[in-house]
């Protein structure tokens, strides 16, 4: 037996092609302050002093960068679609041959050996939020959910199935307005 | 004729006596035999041992992508217990060729399924796994190894055994205990009299009871039973039981009852039974892959476990060793040449913490206090569950070692107060909140004073954080928010005045939130938290994790509050998990002795405070490693390795603590005196070195969280947190920002200027060497 979801993510993840790892956002230019390398007084051009605030030495003793930096991004750019490890896939799709046999603690422990290989990994978070749909544990489904949310922001194809898992632990529980607009979300999110 | 009366008489009254008291000792003799034998029965029928929990270690997962090296993995299959062998063949043992391993894994149940014994080949280059075969070549996905076993719950009597059915006793092994202890075993019906004469016989000779005639069964019954006193009536009840228990049960039950009941050695307070335990607690490896020279030794020791402890008093054990191997070749039990082997090796005793043994109490005190909440303190030390930890053997390791070192380093110190210094260090992946290692003191296998669990003190500037937290959260401060670094005086309730004062007794005038945090200014901060509100304050506290919100007087904001280590990492594990709190896990699974899986704690995970709100809180704790009390870490920390954290140091240093991460592990370290006297160490010179020695020594990811989608990153001065341009500002810093946030431009140094960028990543560049604050 074949398990759907896997192959589903195999398929969807193929389409996307090669992904970037979507946690290094807003790193770039704070990299930019941390890689400085300093000179010796008077050794290079300086195009500022530092401002009054800094403490005399600083003022002496300027460091400045050795490569121009690049502009700041105003522009946030999109990530590409998150995609599973081999490792992570075998487990996500064993998981899922659990579920199926109403293994649960099974597919918990699968899920979760998954996720201590890739702890970032978002899609791993909505597979476990799934799960607890499964065990009908709803609000933990919806913060597996939104922790998914967190870290796939740029990521439009996993934020959307994040909120979709949202909005299915809001309507299990009766919260149908919100499980509305958490739909909304998801579907608008499909649709960029 | 009278007399012959009364003789007659007396005669038949004699014989009545003698009849009834006759018929009195029948009767009291069988009452005691089924009673004896009502015991043995029952003791051998029903529940055979009270069996403790047995606790695991997490499993090394096997995997294409695994930053693993082929040197790294030989050590880890050595800590289980795994044999070189030019064919590993079997399971326990492994090949390396160069950047190739072959091993052959043990089968395991697991707490969701029974993983078969299995060859299998791992490539390696470099640090990480590149192939992984099965033995017909076919490639696997994962696959994980059997855990370290890392000990069990044992009762008060500390009697602790690991049970094994006769398919895992290597067969050499009853051989050799028939040959050594009781050569007539296969015949006898309980007791050997001529034995029992023979040591008689020695006995009175001696003057004393020096060797014993027990037979394996009388002491079994010996060790199931009855006290270690040897009297006559002692020695009756043994000899009657003994013959009870042969002729209810098949010889080899009795057998194997033996091997797993007898006593083998002692670990602190925990008596290891049976041989199963005795060879994990010895060899760290489990008894059917013991070889001649292991079994030899486990069989010496049967006769006095103190006496012959081949961890204390080697030589002895050596000689008794190579008695019994004598013994076993003059029996015709074992060819001679595989004898004279097996005497030229030596004992091969696995050093503590290579498996069996309860190495780690701190992590498992820890263990069982969970536990404790779904079970009953019988069920844990008791029913036969297996526990399945989060316990990470290398890390632990390494964190015992980081701790040993600085302690070190402190004993040899100039400051006599930081001599003799106690630590605690807690270690977690903070997005699944797993506790990977514990440390609670200088002697980290010493069971004692949990220190990462019971010691409460100050945590210092480590509440700070937790004050900035509440002002990011109300939405009327930025990270470049100025505050005042002015005086402050309360009055207390009790008409005292609380007036504290900065580290370096210096003001600074006003300063932007991530100065303020960074240098952890201590009146900013109270300006800043009597602003935003105690209550507020205290309740961020609940928000990250901790049970009960903190008194909410003013002195909570410099870290007045005392906290348990495990505690402070409940807290600060939110903050490395983006805000999300997950409640701390050390049990992954629990498996009743059937194999069905039990009630264990699950990963949860709650949204405790606004992303944005962390998010810009996590970028000051890293600037806190930049540029602040945190920095010097980096002397030590690899390059590009991005971390976060803070440091902590109550009044007049009897505390130091530093709380920090990466983006794959969260580290706790407390250092201070058990009798709460000064140390003379703030943070950054006490518990920072210990923090960094060990986040330098394991695999790591840099803390790299997504930016909020609300946020965006803007360039302020570090001093006034004016916007400012990286390209004329010497002290620019890159700070996150609600999209929209009106910034007070610098009038020096536009945001709009563009060209070659100034810096001062480097702190002592720009003159900030940094001081150490408390």
């Amino acid at each position: 037996m074949v398990p759907l979801r896997p192959l589903i993510l195999v398929v969807v993840l193929a389409v996307s092609g090669c992904a970037v790892p979507p946690f290094m956002k807003g790193t770039g230019d704070r990299g930019a302050t941390s890689a400085t390398a300093t000179r010796a007084p008077g050794s290079g051009p300086v195009l500022s002093t530092p401002t009054e605030a800094l403490p005399p030495q600083a003022g002496t003793e300027p460091a400045i960068n050795a490569l121009p930096p690049a502009p700041l991004p105003r522009e946030r750019p999109r990530t590409a679609a998150a995609t599973l490890s081999p490792a992570s896939k075998a487990l996500v799709s064993q998981a899922q041959a659990q579920r199926k046999k109403g293994d649960l603690p099974g597919a918990t422990v699968s899920l979760e050996r998954a996720l201590r290989i890739e702890p970032n990994n978002p899609l791993l978070w909505i597979e476990m939020g799934r799960l607890r749909m499964d065990q009908r544990n709803f609000p933990q489904a919806e913060n597996m959910g939104r922790k998914a949310l967190a870290m796939s922001v740029g990521d439009d194809r996993t934020q959307s199935a994040a909120w979709q898992l949202i909005a299915d632990s809001l309507r299990a529980r009766g919260r149908n307005p919100q499980a509305e607009e958490a739909l909304a979300k998801a579907r608008a999110l499909a649709q960029q | 004729m009278a007399r012959r009366k009364l003789s007659a008489r007396v005669r038949r009254q004699l014989q009545r006596g003698v009849a009834v008291l006759a018929l009195l000792v029948l009767v009291v003799s069988i009452i005691v035999i089924a009673v004896l034998d009502r015991r043995v029965t029952a003791q051998f029928e029903g529940r055979r041992w009270t069996l403790p929990a047995r606790v695991y270690a997490q499993p090394i997962e096997l995997y294409v992508g695994q930053g693993l090296s082929a040197q790294r993995f030989t050590e880890e299959l050595e800590r289980l217990g795994y044999v070189a062998r030019p064919n590993p063949d079997r399971p326990g043992t492994y090949r390396r060729r160069g950047q190739h391993v072959d091993v052959h894994v043990r089968e395991f149940r697991f707490s969701d399924e029974h993983q078969a014994a299995r060859a299998l080949r791992v490539g390696f280059d470099g640090g990480s796994i590149v192939s992984l075969e099965g033995a017909s070549g076919e490639d696997v996905a994962v696959i994980r190894l059997d855990p370290l076993l890392i000990g069990s719950i044992f009762p008060i009597h500390g009697e602790d055994r690991i049970v094994v059915s006769p398919e895992q006793v290597p067969p050499l092994l009853p051989e050799a205990l028939k040959a050594v202890e009781d050569r007539k075993f296969d015949s006898h019906h309980g007791v050997n009299p001529l034995a029992i004469l023979r040591a008689l016989f020695v006995n009175v000779r001696a003057g004393q009871i020096e060797q014993g005639g027990s037979t394996l069964t009388q002491q079994l019954v010996k060790s199931y039973f009855l006290d270690s006193r040897r009297t006559l009536r002692r020695k009756a009840e043994e000899a009657v039981m003994a013959v009870i228990l042969e002729s209810r049960f098949e010889k080899a039950d009795i057998m194997n009852a033996y091997i797993n009941e007898i006593y083998l050695g002692q670990d602190g307070r925990r008596a290891i039974h049976g041989f199963g335990l005795a060879s994990q607690f010895y060899f760290g490896k489990p008894l059917d892959e013991l070889g001649l020279h292991e079994i030899a030794l486990l069989v010496a020791i049967v006769r006095g476990p103190s006496y012959y402890d081949p961890r204390r008093h080697a030589e002895r054990a050596l000689e008794r060793r190579n008695l019994v191997l004598r013994v076993l070749e003059e029996q015709g039990v074992v060819s001679a040449d595989r004898v004279a082997l097996a005497t030229k090796r030596p004992l091969g005793i696995a050093e503590p913490g290579r498996g069996g043994g309860s190495f780690f109490p701190a992590f498992l005190d820890l263990v069982r206090r969970q536990l404790r909440h779904d079970y009953e303190e019988e069920d844990l030390t008791e029913a036969g569950l297996t526990v399945f930890s989060t316990l990470d053997p290398l890390l632990q390791e390494k964190a015992e070692s980081a701790l040993a070192a600085e302690l070190e380093r402190q004993d040899t110190s100039k400051r006599k107060a930081s001599r003799g210094l106690e630590g605690v260090v807690v270690v977690t992946t903070p997005q699944t909140g797993e506790v990977i290692a514990v440390v609670g003191g200088r002697r980290a296998a010493f069971d004692g004073f949990n220190r990462a669990l019971d010691a409460k003190r100050p945590i210092g500037s480590l509440a700070k954080p937790l004050v900035y937290l509440a002002a990011l959260e109300t939405g009327r401060y930025t990270p470049a928010t100025v505050i005042p670094d002015d005086p402050v005086e309360i009055k207390l309730p009790n008409g005292d005045t609380w007036k504290p004062a900065n580290f370096d007794k210096q003001l600074h005038g006003n300063v932007p939130l991530v100065r303020a945090l960074t240098q952890s200014l201590n009146l900013a901060t109270v300006n800043l938290g009597l602003d935003v509100g105690l209550e507020r304050v205290a309740r961020v506290f609940v928000q990250l994790g901790l049970e009960q919100a903190p008194a909410a007087y003013p002195s909570m904001l410099l870290g007045a509050t005392n906290l348990s280590p495990v505690e402070v990492t409940q807290m600060y594990n939110t903050l490395a998990n983006g805000g999300f709190r997950s409640p701390l896990r050390v049990v992954r699974a629990v498996l009743d002795e059937s194999g069905k899986p039990l009630k264990a704690p699950q990963l949860e995970v709650a949204q405790a405070a606004p992303a944005e709100a962390v998010y810009q809180l996590d970028r000051m704790l890293i600037e806190v490693m930049q540029r602040g009390t945190g920095a010097p870490a980096r002397r030590t920390l690899p390059a590009g390795l991005t971390v976060a954290g803070k440091t902590g140091t109550s009044n007049d240093y009897r505390d130091s603590w530093f709380a920090g991460f990466s983006g794959g592990h969260l580290v706790v370290v407390w250092m201070g005196h058990d009798d709460n006297s000064e140390t003379g160490l703030t943070g950054t010179t006490g518990a920072l070195p210990t923090w960094s020695k060990l986040m330098s020594s394991i695999t790591t990811a840099s803390f790299e969280p997504l930016m909020p989608e609300a946020l965006e990153d803007r360039w302020v001065d570090y001093f006034s947190g004016q916007e400012t341009s990286p390209y004329c500002s010497g002290s620019a810093v890159s700070l996150p920002f609600r999209i929209g946030t009106v910034l007070e431009p610098s009038e020096t140094c536009a945001p709009g200027v563009t060209g070659e960028m100034a810096g001062f990543g480097d702190p002592a560049a720009a003159g900030l060497e940094p001081v150490p604050v408390p």
